[in-house]
């Protein structure tokens, strides 16, 4: 079955770089990539997998995203 | 040489250091997560990864309360002005550096007033108690020295911290001498800020230092500029640590830090320390013995002193004696090393000291060739320059 990749910011690289690790830790297969649009210059994390979990987990963890909707330019 | 000058900077550096240095220098170069190529990806990663040991070594909260600076002033300079930008009353020790006094005295024309409470380098109950009556109820905060950079003295900063913590005053520590050396915890000791520079304890390059924030504390950046994040707007952004860092980070010089930490977890902090103090003690006991020489705090004991050795050689200037044991090729710094403060405690304005200062690379037999080199000095035995030094 093919997994679906959805894509969260993060404004900042340092924080970008604990949230990928706290979503690997917790099993998620992820990407860290540089992305435009989020007022010049930020971070999306690619995740494979349970999309809404990974979200629910860095909430917990109080990391500040916000979700790319599907279709969106990255 | 005999190099005892570790309290300026560790020297040599461990090889692990060196090369970390040279692979960012060489292959993983590129600016830390300005773009999105690997390069530059690699060294954004090499980043996380230095902030992730020491965040882990000082029980540091969070990795995004790891701000690198250009070194433990830096750190210092952002901790003060930030901390005081409202003005108020700032109590300090009498140990202090000139990168405590400086910062502050340049504040006084903007309605801070600062004082030194007095530390005892024989007596620590004394000095609490010295710390004690100082502080005031309207104190914006307490900045002290773990330990000084002139004798060697460690202060009871556990003690004071949990004080300013029960009454609210934000407590920065200096930790010059100490990180890497002495435990410095900031989950079991309420610190507001540890201030620590890369190439002391840390055995990293010069040219980096480390901020770590307690959990809550909030400062404004002194320097404004590209953080990598949020180009477009022309406010500073707020995320932590990028709001502190504007400008490039040094990579080669954060790669060698955590090199330099992975040095001092492989050694252990516990056994490079008692190292130091081992020779410490051995050289303070020689001197101690001879006749002519000025000791100014007492035989370094665990936990109550670093390395470090402060003496004078009757009838001998610091910087003579400095050139002296250069002839020797034993480095030593003399002088006073940057803190007028410390040197007003010990009573050594007019003269100034000689300062000792053990890394992890001296040995015993060192120690013996400096006492005999001491013993030299006393005597007004002179040794001329090696041919070819100047």
């Amino acid at each position: 079955m093919h997994m679906k990749e959805r894509c969260i910011r993060i404004r900042a690289v340092t924080t970008a770089q604990r949230a990928q690790e706290k979503l690997r830790d917790a099993g998620f297969t992820t990407r860290l990539f540089r992305a435009g649009e989020i007022g010049g210059c930020g971070f999306c994390i690619e995740v494979m997998g349970d999309y809404e979990e990974a979200c629910r987990l860095l909430k917990k963890q109080g990391v500040r995203f916000s979700v790319m909707q599907e279709g969106e330019k990255r | 040489v005999i190099y005892l000058d570790n309290a300026a900077t560790t020297f040599p550096k461990p090889p692990a250091v060196i090369e970390a240095v040279r692979r960012t220098l060489q292959q993983e170069g590129g600016n830390p997560g300005r773009s999105g190529h690997r390069l530059s990806m690699q060294a954004a990663e090499r980043v996380w990864q230095t902030r992730k040991k020491l965040a882990a070594f000082f029980g540091c909260a969070s990795e995004e309360q790891v701000i690198f600076t250009s070194g433990c002033t830096a750190a210092l300079n952002m901790a003060v002005f930030g901390l005081l930008r409202g003005g108020g009353h700032c109590l300090v020790s009498s140990m202090e550096h000139n990168a405590v006094v400086r910062p502050l005295q340049a504040l006084r024309r903007r309605g801070v007033r600062w004082e030194a409470f007095a530390v005892d380098p024989f007596d620590r109950q004394k000095t609490l108690a010295a710390f004690a009556a100082r502080l005031r109820r309207d104190t914006a905060a307490v900045i002290c020295t773990h330990a000084s950079n002139v004798c060697g003295t460690v202060l009871p900063v556990e003690a004071m911290a949990h004080h300013c913590a029960e009454r609210g005053i934000p407590f920065v520590l200096d930790a010059a001498q100490t990180a890497g050396v002495l435990p410095i915890d900031m989950q079991d000791t309420p610190y507001s800020c540890v201030c620590l520079p890369g190439h002391k304890g840390l055995y990293g390059p010069m040219g980096v230092g480390v901020l770590l924030l307690g959990e809550g504390v909030q400062l404004p950046p002194l320097i404004y500029g590209g953080t990598g994040t949020q180009s477009l707007a022309a406010e500073q952004p707020q995320d932590l640590p990028e709001a502190l860092e504007s400008g490039t980070v040094n990579l080669p010089g954060i790669a060698g830090l955590e090199a330099g930490v992975d040095f001092v977890r492989r050694r252990t902090r516990e056994k490079l320390c008692s190292h130091q103090l081992q020779l410490a003690q051995k050289l303070h006991r020689g001197l101690a013995a001879m006749e002519g020489v000025s000791l100014f705090a007492p035989e370094p004991m665990p936990g109550l002193a670093v390395g470090t050795v402060a003496c004078r050689f009757e009838g001998v200037e610091c910087e003579e004696a400095v050139r002296q044991l250069d002839a020797r090729s034993i480095a030593v710094r003399g002088g006073w090393q940057c803190a007028a403060l410390a040197h007003e405690t010990l009573k050594t304005t007019g003269t100034g000291v000689v300062r000792l200062s053990f890394g992890a690379f001296n040995t015993a037999r060192q120690v013996d060739t400096v006492l005999q080199a001491a013993a030299k000095i006393v005597r007004g035995v002179q040794e001329s320059a090696p041919l070819g030094r100047t």
